[in-house]
């Protein structure tokens, strides 16, 4: 069983990401999501810099972002994400409120793993979120640890 | 032998005439002398003799003849061959008179030149003794009289006649020249105005493609900014029923089902107007269709309206058709939701789909036995947020057959409607054939 169950959420909108702890409830990971108020919070996160530089968590086994945040959106983030050797592997899904072409295309040529639409009703909302965490905690296989954590991040620089 | 020069006296009015006349005679070997008038030519006459007299008729009032007369009479002159001619206006009674005068000759016309010569010629190669008698003076003076008035009031009429249609054609001439004038502006303006069309089509178009562009732009933001603050306002809506404890009273409850059913209606109009949008934008890819899919495809998806319902379909073999699949797919679903749902209230329903081919466009017809609608509002049925039922009535956002006219519009062809409150509705739209080779 793989050690990290660890979900970040980057979501700037507050009633978002309550109503999705709220979907969360009672989940066997709803005690393990780390959220971030916004993108650049997510990018300190991930990259162990400012607030995190000394965080004791392992790294999230999966990456919920949201497409629409100010200054540093769901898209920068997933770049430097994926671009970074170290972190490329985790899995990244892409939230929106609309499934907008330009938005899609650019998220998997970023190298999203998936990209969903928020639903407005709100059972399917629910589902929704609860079926993400089902599949990438508990179905999807996580790369192996050892594959990106075969060195400890020292210093990273990250601007 | 040397040929002896001949001498002709040219009598007549016209400097023009005498001149032409001189240039004639001249080539063909004669001297001439010219006279304007008949006195004029016996002054001439008195000083040198000539071999013949060549006068016109209407010297002015009856010179020529008169001329003629008195040649005849003077003992000196009266062998000198006399041919007169009439310039202006030949009647056969000239000739005649000419004779009455002792004229040797008279010819209708001065012109062709070779009708005068051949006459000079004859007469002057007779040589024989001129008429020395006339006609009694007495008849010879009536004559005149009666020819003078006879010709002259011809003269007149003709003159009348002439100045009429000379100012006839004056007339007749600016008008020509006004009416080539106008047509020349009016062609000017034609094009001006074919130009600038052309360049108010041009600007039209670009601020159209601007408009349209802004307006897409505007409603996939404005749809995707409005779900956030939507999916909120129903999310936690639920959330307070869910959460609250049993004892939440019927009121409340009412009260938020009304919040989490307006969400849902709004989230719809969204969903509606982001497709709209999407319509506009999408390239068209067309192929051959099969309608029949199509509508059955369209029955599949409506099943859950359907069921429990008694529906009689009516439905032919449909034809292909050539158009984008995916467009074209909502546009039948579209039209057969409507008739599903406005036939709700009948039993049995009767849903009769067909399609006709037709010279240069396929004809697609859905008529339905339901509601209906009053036909002053024909032309509103395909306008956006057009809605002619209530909506606790017939759920729905107004938006469906804007983008059905839409997309069929993309495609070239047309939609229309035709109907009677509570007594159905036929839905049509056109499709241009497939381009043939």
């Amino acid at each position: 069983m793989p050690a990290s169950k660890l979900i970040l959420l980057a979501e700037d909108n507050p009633n978002d990401a309550e109503l999705i702890l709220y979907s969360l409830a009672g989940h066997p990971v709803s005690n393990q999501v780390v959220v971030a108020h916004n993108g650049a919070e997510a990018l300190d996160y991930l990259f162990r810099q400012r607030a995190f530089k000394h965080r004791a968590e392992p790294d999230p086994a999966l990456v919920l972002l949201d497409l629409n945040m100010p200054k540093v959106d769901g898209l920068e983030v997933l770049q430097k994400l994926k671009a970074d050797e170290q972190l490329k592997t985790i899995p990244a899904v892409m939230m929106s409120s609309s499934r907008l072409e330009p938005d899609l295309a650019r998220s998997y040529e970023l190298g999203a793993n998936a990209y969903v639409v928020k639903p407005v009703e709100f059972p399917r909302f629910v589902d929704t979120i609860k079926q993400i965490a089902n599949f990438w905690a508990f179905i999807n296989e996580p790369p192996p640890a050892a594959a990106r954590m075969r060195t400890q991040p020292a210093e990273r620089h990250y601007v | 032998m040397k040929p002896v020069t001949r001498k002709v006296l040219l009598v007549d009015a016209h400097a023009f005439n005498r001149k032409l006349l001189r240039l004639i005679l001249e080539g063909e070997g004669f001297k001439t002398l010219e006279a304007s008038d008949r006195l004029e030519a016996l002054r001439i006459l008195e000083r040198q003799p000539v071999d013949a007299i060549l006068s016109d008729i209407l010297l002015p009032q009856m010179d020529g003849y008169l001329l003629c007369d008195e040649v005849r009479r003077n003992k000196r002159l009266k062998q000198i061959p006399c041919i007169v001619y009439n310039s202006s206006c030949p009647s056969p009674a000239d000739e005649r008179l000419a004779l009455d005068f002792r004229s040797d000759k008279s010819i209708q016309q001065p012109y062709p030149p070779h009708a005068i010569i051949n006459a000079l010629r004859a007469i002057l190669a007779q040589n024989r003794p001129r008429h020395s008698q006339g006609p009694p003076a007495s008849r010879k003076s009536a004559a005149v009289k009666d020819h003078t008035e006879i010709l002259i009031a011809e003269l007149e009429d003709r003159n009348r006649v002439l100045q009429l249609s000379e100012e006839e054609c004056e007339r007749t001439g600016h008008e020509l020249l006004r009416q080539a004038r106008e047509l020349g502006r009016v062609k000017q303006r034609l094009r001006e105005a074919n130009e600038e069309l052309e360049m108010r089509v041009l600007q039209r178009t670009t601020e159209l493609e601007a408009v349209n562009k802004e307006l897409e732009s505007f409603s996939s933001s404005v749809s995707h900014d409005l779900r956030a603050p939507l999916r909120h306002l129903i999310g936690f809506a639920e959330m307070v029923e869910e959460d609250a404890p049993a004892g939440l009273d019927e009121k409340s409850r009412g009260h938020l089902a009304t919040i989490t059913a307006s969400g849902k209606r709004m989230e719809h109009l969204i969903e509606d107007l982001l497709a709209f949008s999407r319509t506009a934008k999408a390239d068209l890819r067309s192929t051959n269709v099969s309608l029949a899919e199509l509508v059955r495809q369209a029955r599949a998806d409506l099943s859950a309206e359907t069921e429990g319902r008694k529906i009689v379909w009516k439905i032919p073999p449909l034809p292909e058709v050539y158009a984008d699949r995916s467009l074209l797919r909502q546009v039948v679903l579209n039209l057969v939701s409507n008739a599903v749902k406005y036939t709700r209230k009948r039993a049995p329903a009767e849903i009769e789909i067909d399609c006709a081919a037709e010279t240069r466009e396929m004809v697609f017809s859905i008529r339905d036995n339901g509601v209906g609608f009053d036909m002053k509002y024909a032309d509103k049925l395909f306008g956006v947020f057009q809605r002619l039922h209530k909506a606790d009535e017939f759920e729905g956002t107004g938006i469906g057959l804007a983008n059905v006219q839409r997309i069929i519009h993309r495609h070239g062809g047309r939609t229309w409607a035709e109907g009677a409150v509570d007594r159905g509705a036929t839905f049509y739209f056109s499709l241009p054939r497939a381009p043939t080779g």
